[in-house]
C-alpha cells in the first residue's frame, strides 16, 4: 500500500475518532482508530516509514488529548518498531491474526496509560479501569476486520 | 293506456315514499335495514376495491412509487426540523442563562471529543481571541460542566467534570458541608474528604463552593445518589451525579471572571 493512500485513511479514521466516533461508545468506551492507524502502517509499510509514520500518528493524537503529551508518541514508536521486527520472523496474513496483534497491542496501551494516570495520583474505580482497559482493547480489535474490509473495498 | 299506467303507478310511489318516509323518520326501522344490507355491501365494496386494483394496477404502482420518494423526503424534512427545533430549544435554554446569569459568559459550541479513553473533554470552537483563558470555568444552562485547560486563538480544549485530573471545591447547599468533588472517568463523580460526622445525605444538591477564583459560587454540580465510607475509614465519600450530561455537550458557556 502506498503512504499517501495510508495517510488519507488515517486521516478519515482520526477525523472519525475526533468528530462521531463518541456515538459509538459501548459501556463508555470507544475504539481507539489512531491504534489501528499505526498497526496498518506497521503491517503495510517499510521499517523506517512506519515508524515515523507512527510517530506522526502519536503527535496527531496527543494533540487533541487532555492528559500528558508524549505519552502516545512514545507508545506507538514502540509498538511500530516492534511489530516491524516481529513481522520479520512470524508472517501476520489473515485478518484475525492481525484483529488478535491489535488487541494485544491495545491492552498493552491500555494498561500503561492507565497506570501512567494512576500513578500521577488520580483515583480511577477499579471498574472503570478494568472496564476501559479490557473492553476498549476488544473494542479495538473488533473494529479492525472490518475497516480492513472497508479499505479492501475501496482500494481495490 | 297512460291513465291506467299512471292509476297502477301511484299507489305504487305511495307505497315506496311511505317506506323511505319511515325508514328515515323511524330510527326503530334504520338499525334492522343496515344490519341487513352491511354484509352483501362489505362484499360488493371489497369486490370492488379488489376489480379496481387489478383494473388500475399500473396506475397505483406509480402512485405508490410517487408516494414513497415523497414520504422519504418529507420523513428528511421532518427529521431536519426536528433537529433545528431542538438545537433552538437548547440555544433558547443557553440564552435565557446568559441574560439571567450574573456572570458574563461567552456562548461555544463543541466541535471536537479527544480520541482516547483515559480523559474526558472536548474542544469548542471560540479562544483566546474571545477572551478565554486556562483556568476559566465552563458550564450549560443546567450547571458547572468542566474547566478550559488549554487555548489557541479560535479554539480552547476543556477538561469535563468527570476526569480524573479535575478537583473542584463543592459545597452541599442544605448543609454547607464542602468537600473536594473529582471525575472518576465514569458517568458520577466522587467527592472526597467528607468527615465522618459530615451532614450529607442522598438527594442533596451540591454547588461549587467558590473557593477558588475560577468557579464562581452557587454553580449548580450535581446530586447526591449514594454515601460510602473510604478505604481507610478515616473519612467518607459521596457519589454526585452530575447535573449536566457530560456526554451529550453539544453547546457551552465559558464563565469570564
Amino acid at each position: 500500500m502506498k503512504l499517501s493512500t495510508l495517510t488519507v485513511i488515517a486521516l478519515a479514521l482520526g477525523l472519525f475518532q475526533l468528530t462521531f466516533l463518541h456515538y459509538f461508545k459501548v459501556f463508555g468506551v470507544q475504539p481507539d482508530l489512531f491504534l489501528v492507524s499505526v498497526i496498518l502502517a506497521s503491517l503495510l509499510l517499510p521499517e523506517r516509514r512506519a515508524i515515523i509514520f507512527s510517530l506522526a500518528v502519536g503527535i496527531f493524537k496527543d494533540a487533541f488529548t487532555l492528559n500528558t503529551f508524549g505519552l502516545d508518541i512514545l507508545l506507538f514508536g514502540i509498538w511500530s518498531f516492534l511489530i516491524v521486527k516481529a513481522i520479520r520472523k512470524v508472517s501476520i496474513e489473515d485478518n484475525l491474526s492481525r484483529a488478535l496483534l491489535l488487541f494485544v497491542v491495545a491492552l498493552l496501551h491500555n494498561i500503561i496509560s492507565g497506570l501512567a494516570l494512576a500513578y500521577s495520583g488520580n483515583f480511577i474505580p477499579p471498574g472503570i479501569f478494568l472496564r476501559a482497559v479490557f473492553l476498549g482493547a476488544l473494542y479495538t480489535g473488533l473494529v479492525l476486520p472490518l475497516i480492513l474490509k472497508i479499505i479492501k473495498v475501496r482500494i481495490s | 293506456m297512460f291513465n291506467l299506467k299512471n292509476k297502477k303507478l301511484i299507489p305504487f310511489l305511495v307505497i315506496v315514499f311511505l317506506l323511505i318516509f319511515l325508514s328515515i323518520s323511524i330510527t326503530i326501522l334504520r338499525a334492522p335495514i343496515l344490519a341487513v344490507s352491511r354484509q352483501p355491501f362489505s362484499l360488493f365494496t371489497f369486490l370492488q376495491r379488489e376489480l379496481g386494483g387489478l383494473l388500475f394496477y399500473h396506475h397505483n404502482l406509480v402512485e405508490n412509487e410517487r408516494l414513497s420518494r415523497e414520504n422519504e423526503l418529507l420523513r428528511y424534512k421532518l427529521n431536519a426540523l426536528n433537529e433545528i427545533y431542538l438545537e433552538n430549544a437548547r440555544l433558547k435554554n443557553n440564552l435565557s442563562f446568559k441574560q439571567t446569569s450574573p456572570f458574563r459568559v461567552i456562548a461555544a459550541r463543541v466541535i471536537i471529543r479527544p480520541a482516547d479513553n483515559w480523559s474526558s473533554g472536548l474542544v469548542i470552537d471560540k479562544g483566546s481571541s474571545q477572551g478565554i483563558k486556562k483556568g476559566q470555568a465552563v458550564c450549560t444552562f443546567l450547571g458547572l460542566a468542566g474547566r478550559i485547560v488549554e487555548t489557541t486563538g479560535s479554539t480552547a480544549k476543556v477538561m469535563l467534570l468527570n476526569d480524573p485530573n479535575l478537583g473542584i471545591s463543592g459545597l452541599v447547599q442544605r448543609s454547607r458541608q464542602e468537600g473536594l468533588v473529582c471525575g472518576t472517568l465514569g458517568a458520577n463523580l466522587i467527592m472526597k474528604y467528607l468527615p465522618d460526622d459530615a451532614d450529607i445525605k442522598t438527594g442533596d444538591t451540591i454547588i461549587s463552593s467558590g473557593l477558588n477564583a475560577a468557579y464562581p459560587k452557587g454553580l449548580l454540580i450535581g446530586t447526591v445518589v449514594d454515601i460510602g465510607r473510604d478505604f481507610s475509614g478515616l473519612s467518607r465519600f459521596a457519589v454526585v451525579k452530575p447535573a449536566v450530561d457530560l456526554s451529550n455537550i453539544e453547546e457551552a458557556l465559558v464563565i469570564i471572571p
